[in-house]
């Protein structure tokens, strides 16, 4: 379970977010909706440990324990992992090198044993047919050279492959055709479990039809300021932000 | 105005004044000239242009002894002080104790088609194809080419008949066996016929770890028409060593010779390269990793000199610096008057994982034809905050988070090393350098 407890952050100096107050429950699927510059995607980055952001107050506990002493690596291991909105490339490490080194580094911080390198390639390439990822991509630097649907899937494969109880997803469906977003989505969806929690985080209700969430969080100036069921996200289609945002009316 | 001599320079001046090789009468006058020019030039220092982030004249404190091998080693000793990789590695050992080629440590049969001397032997029997020994392609020598020529102990030449073709790399071996800190110079001389192909892997050890050097090192290249030369080098000296070595070549038509510089770490490194086009269509690709910590100063100064139609260079260099490392890259681009559709390109890159390490670099382009393609490029940077996160994101732990960056950062270098041998040696002693950074 995670829970996020009158969370205030700025950003040299300036407010973000103005005490946010969330849990998602074991097994749940939350999504968080706003317009731009509401927060979303900082508390996204906050929750995973990004260093860029002051917290004043408040706290963020995942099963009853603080994170926010923990490293980004140390939250992974722990279980919590987020999904970029803008995947990273980095030339020069090629992918397959990659997932190895962070599985196994999870793996370690797990106390769990760490792979073989003939049961880290079943696993990977088994994880990898499901989202339509190709062999070759897994040869190549990270990312690099990837459509906007390819560097998704590879998100969720690592999603897959690290074993979260705990999956933020920012903004997944941005840069996505209808088919990406299918793939995608089916990829999610096949993770969701009892054990495993989810806070989808969107700006559009499109990717919800695919996700169907348990509750959904409206988000406006750092706070939560609506709370509702999947319902909630199809009035926000029809009618807009513009009661939650001053800037956007 | 009078020199003020160090103790060193003096130290080499005594030196210069009994060479320890002799020859015939065009290769004395060459010493005799030489050592002229090293006693008016004296050591390099920052107001000489090339030497201006390499100051020899306060960088070298004092003069070590020079190496002397009173008891060659033995094979196994060799293999030991190399490592497994290049102690298996399928070539033609050539080995250089203390700089003086060592016929019992080395490969007897080469080849039918290649010619082996130790440069003592052939220096007296004077053979005619060593005759631009020593003439530095009729350029100007510097301080420390000129005081290699009259100080130089000995070395290797070989000859490549037309069309040979090697079955094996030939690895040159620099084996220093003194306990000591010790000096040495020395000089490898490669003649290479017309459509010969040949691969060079240089490699500088210590039978006795953590031994300190100063070492003299001139390469010349005589390469003919339609040759292909690979020359890979790796030096991993101690803090308290210099290593200066100097490449020379003389590219033929549609020659093509690679260089690749590995430093790691070191104490003052200088490895200047000049290469002279002079037929058309020749190809050189000089580049490198240097990755330096504590306070290893490696400078790499090069000179690419076209002066022939249609030639193409090609510089890239990777340099991961640490603690207060310095490192220099000077790149000279001269395309003389009718040197037309020169293709030239260099590109130097540092990663600098401390604050207080610095990196100078310079590039420079003197162009006299106007139909030319020639550009330069270099960059300084640290590890990338955002890429840093994203790899930690991952459960990626912040040191081998950083180890990878790096080694993401040097790979596209390492990948011009076509010996895939030596190119996991190289890669396996970089991956131990990143994970200590």
């Amino acid at each position: 379970m995670l829970e996020i407890k009158n969370l205030h952050v700025e950003v040299e100096g300036q407010p973000i977010l103005n005490g946010i107050d969330l849990t998602v429950p074991k097994g749940e699927v939350h999504a968080i909706m706003g317009p731009n510059g509401s927060g979303k995607s900082t508390l996204s980055y906050v929750i995973a440990g990004k260093d860029d952001y002051d917290i004043t107050k408040g706290d963020i506990l995942w099963n009853g324990e603080s994170i926010l002493e923990m490293d980004p690596a140390e939250r992974v291991a722990a279980g919590v992992f987020l999904a970029f909105q803008y995947p990273i490339e980095i030339p020069g490490v090629a992918t397959m090198t990659f997932l190895r080194t962070a599985i196994n580094s999870v793996r370690k911080a797990r106390d769990e044993e760490e792979l073989s390198i003939p049961d880290m390639m079943k696993l990977i390439q088994s994880q990898a047919k499901q989202l339509a990822v190709k062999p070759e991509m897994l040869k190549r630097g990270l990312n690099v050279g990837f459509s906007g649907g390819e560097k998704k899937r590879m998100e969720i494969l690592q999603m897959a492959l690290l074993n979260p109880g705990m999956c933020i997803l920012d903004e997944t469906d941005s840069g996505l055709d209808i088919d990406a977003l299918r793939i995608v989505s089916e990829g999610v969806n096949a993770l969701r479990g009892p054990d495993r929690s989810m806070l989808v985080i969107t700006h559009y209700q499109r990717l919800l039809n695919y996700i169907v969430p348990d509750k959904v969080h409206v988000m406006s100036d750092g706070k939560i300021v609506k709370t509702g069921g999947k319902e909630l996200a199809l009035e926000l289609e029809e009618s807009g932000y513009a009661e939650y945002d001053e800037d956007a009316a | 105005m009078e020199l003020v001599r160090t103790p060193a320079e003096s130290g080499l001046i005594d030196l210069c004044q009994t060479p320890s090789i002799e020859g015939p009468s065009w290769f004395t006058a060459r010493q005799d000239q030489a050592r002229d020019e090293f006693i008016s030039l004296g050591l390099p220092h920052r107001r000489v242009e090339e030497w201006k982030y390499t100051d020899l004249k306060s960088g070298l404190k004092s003069l070590y002894p020079k190496a002397s091998s009173q008891t060659p080693p033995s094979t196994t000793a060799l293999n030991e002080a190399l490592g497994a990789t290049l102690a298996t590695l399928e070539a033609h050992r050539l080995v250089l104790v203390d700089g003086v080629f060592n016929a019992d440590l080395s490969d007897d049969a080469i080849g039918s088609d290649v010619e082996l001397l130790p440069l003592t032997d052939g220096l007296k029997d004077a053979s005619p194809w060593l005759e631009g020994l020593g003439d530095n392609l009729g350029q100007d020598r510097d301080a420390i080419q000129a005081l290699n020529l009259v100080t130089m102990q000995g070395g290797v030449a070989l000859r490549l008949a037309e069309k040979a073709k090697l079955d094996k790399p030939v690895h040159i071996i620099f084996a220093n066996t003194n306990m000591k800190a010790s000096s040495f110079a020395s000089r490898l001389y490669f003649d290479i016929g017309a459509a010969a192909k040949v691969e060079i892997i240089e490699t500088h050890i210590s039978l006795n770890q953590d031994v300190s050097l100063q070492a003299n090192i001139v390469t010349e290249l005589m390469i003919g028409d339609w040759a292909q030369v690979s020359h890979v080098k790796f030096t991993k000296d101690t803090s308290d060593s210099v290593h200066l070595a100097n490449v020379s070549g003389k590219l033929g038509k549609e020659t093509d010779y690679k260089f690749f510089q590995f430093t790691l770490n070191g104490g003052i490194t200088r490895n200047q390269i000049y290469m002279r086009y002079e037929g058309d269509e020749a190809k050189a690709d000089i580049s490198g990793v240097a990755l330096l910590n504590g306070m290893s100063h490696a400078d790499m100064t090069l000179v690419m000199d076209h002066d022939a139609v249609g030639c193409e260079s090609r510089e890239l260099f990777k340099t991961v610096l640490d603690g207060t490392a310095q490192a220099v890259f000077q790149g000279k681009v001269i395309v003389q008057p009718g040197a037309q559709k020169t293709d030239g390109e260099m590109m130097s890159k540092a990663l600098l994982l401390s604050e207080h390490a610095e990196f100078d670099s310079k590039p420079e382009l003197e162009i006299y034809a106007d139909d030319v393609l020639c550009g330069h490029g270099a960059t300084t940077g640290q590890i990338d905050d955002e890429l840093l996160f994203y790899l930690k994101a991952r459960g990626i732990e912040d040191a081998q988070a950083r180890a990878l960056l790096i080694q993401a950062f040097v790979g596209e270098a390492f990948e011009l090393v076509e010996n895939e041998q030596v190119r996991e040696m190289m890669i396996d002693h970089a991956v131990a350098w990143y994970n200590q950074a």
